[in-house]
């Protein structure tokens, strides 16, 4: 006995299968990266303002005289913020560092410009921070002193991540939508090239619904081969990116990268289970409306 | 009587032109022919029949219930007590003479008895021999007995037909309205459309539309 589900199926599918197959790949692909780029660079992002938000650069600047800070202050600086147990960690900015980013590598010893002394502390805790000062004040003996947040200065970074995030989304919902109306106009394409046969079905007593509910069964059945190795794809580029561009932070470690890639893998299976529902429930609804007008044919 | 449908003086109008102004009943147990020239509105009363459209004014009734565009699920459980036989094939072309019959037994449910009435039906219209041969291979001749072997494979109670002898020789046309005045003596009740009077008989409701 045949089923006149897989009739349909025969009907609507089996001239595009590879087409569907291909599709599918590629657009479920193209959906997922973004989902992909979104989440990880949201992570990435959030990290990092979270790390750069607890720094705070101290600059003890030279006096007039000396060329650079002496060593008697700087040890007493190492030593007292390696002894500080409240603080999360510090940096000493090399002064090699600073030269080089101020493209004065060569510059000659002789020359007048004095070097400061520049370290960054990472805490949370602004009262950490104001002890930190005070006692900077006392062993720097009198020289100028600055102190910048860098929670200050990150206000219009997090404004230039938050635009990031935004136009990642705006391009998932364009693919997506794209997405939906290549398939809607596929399906009323197959609709309309056999309709003469559904009409004669809808003649014999079909019930739209259950027309409805067989063809887009069939044709989500049909997307998900190429959707799940459009996954596998997404989530194997998506860890060596993570790899590739993990290197440069400083929070990046191996349980951070796994935690990641174990997060990424769980959101895009979610979002697949997710998009074939909508899938199916999108179809289901167009084309049981699309049966539904032709129900009665018009004179 | 037990009514089956009635028009009651429907009208179809198309782009302010009148197409169709009728007035019909049909009983269980009827033989009705509709004859007329070509283009006078054959087809389009059938499709009122088994109710493709609705009328632009007038009521249909249908067991003695209006019948209107909301009606669907009572239009849906009519629909699958007809065997419909139209003039365009509507047949599936790459599935075999079988399977383009077998369909309708599995959308209206009726798998009872199905390989006997398979086997009889076939052997009535000389199908047997072709029976898994795709229907795009086949002259129009028997497409159209493909055609009537799809609706009469469920043992309809209603049979609506469209110039069924359309594409058929004489002999096959003959054993045709046999077939049909038989399954009439039966209890079923056949509509069907002509534009040869010579089909008809005393026992037949006659429709002449001008």
């Amino acid at each position: 006995m045949i089923n006149y589900q897989d009739v349909l199926k025969k009907i609507f599918i089996s001239d595009n299968q590879k087409l569907f197959h291909g599709l599918s790949f590629v657009v479920i692909s193209l959906i997922a990266l973004h989902i992909s780029i979104y989440f990880n660079f949201f992570k990435f992002s959030s990290n990092w303002i979270e790390n750069e938000s607890k720094k705070t650069t101290f600059i003890i600047t030279n006096s007039m005289d000396e060329k650079e800070i002496p060593m008697s202050v700087n040890d007493e600086v190492v030593q007292f913020l390696s002894n500080y147990e409240n603080i999360e960690s510090f940096t000493i900015i090399d002064s090699e560092i600073i030269k080089g980013s101020l493209g004065l590598e060569n510059l000659h010893n002789f020359s007048g410009l004095g070097m400061p002394l520049i370290f960054q502390v990472a805490s949370s805790e602004q009262q950490i921070i104001d002890q930190i000062y005070t006692r900077i004040i006392e062993i720097s003996e009198d020289r100028l002193i600055e102190k910048y947040s860098h929670k200050d200065q990150l206000y219009e970074i997090s404004i230039v991540v938050n635009r990031i995030k935004t136009l990642i989304f705006l391009m998932f919902i364009l693919v997506i939508v794209l997405f939906s109306f290549l398939i809607m106009n596929m399906v009323k394409a197959a609709l309309v090239a056999n309709f003469k046969f559904l009409e004669m079905l809808q003649i014999m007593g079909a019930n739209s619904m259950e027309l409805a509910k067989s063809i887009s069964y069939s044709i989500v059945k049909r997307i998900l081969p190429g959707a799940f190795i459009g996954l596998v794809f997404v989530f194997l580029i998506s860890s060596l990116l993570v790899k590739i561009f993990g290197v440069n932070f400083s929070f990046f470690n191996s349980s951070f990268f796994w935690e990641l890639n174990i997060m990424t893998l769980m959101l895009l299976i979610f979002f697949l289970i997710i998009f074939l529902i909508l899938l199916l429930l999108f179809l289901t609804y167009y084309l049981f409306y699309f049966f539904e007008k032709r129900f009665f044919d018009k004179i | 009587m037990n009514e089956i449908i009635r028009l009651d003086n429907v009208s179809i109008d198309s782009s302010g032109r009148n197409l169709l102004n009728t007035s019909l009943r049909i009983n269980k147990g009827d033989f009705v022919l509709i004859y007329g020239d070509n283009a006078v509105g054959k087809s389009l009363l059938l499709k009122l029949l088994y109710l493709k459209i609705l009328p632009s004014r007038g009521n249909i009734y249908l067991f003695k219930k209006k019948i209107s565009s909301e009606s669907k699920e009572k239009i849906i459980e009519y629909r699958k007590k007809l065997g419909v036989i139209l003039q365009s094939d509507f047949l599936i072309p790459f599935f075999t003479v079988f399977q383009n019959i077998e369909i309708a037994s599995e959308i209206q449910n009726k798998k009872y008895e199905f390989k006997k009435r398979m086997t009889e039906i076939l052997d009535w219209l000389d199908l047997a021999k072709i029976r898994n041969v795709l229907v795009g291979k086949l002259s129009d001749g028997q497409k159209q007995k493909v055609v009537i072997a799809r609706a009469l494979i469920n043992n309809p109670s209603i049979i609506i037909a469209d110039q069924p002898e359309n594409y058929l020789d004489d002999e096959t046309t003959k054993k045709l309205f046999f077939l049909l005045e038989s399954l009439n003596k039966l209890g079923a009740t056949i509509v069907m459309t002509s534009n040869k009077n010579h089909n008809i008989k005393n026992d037949h409701r006659v429709v002449k539309l001008i």
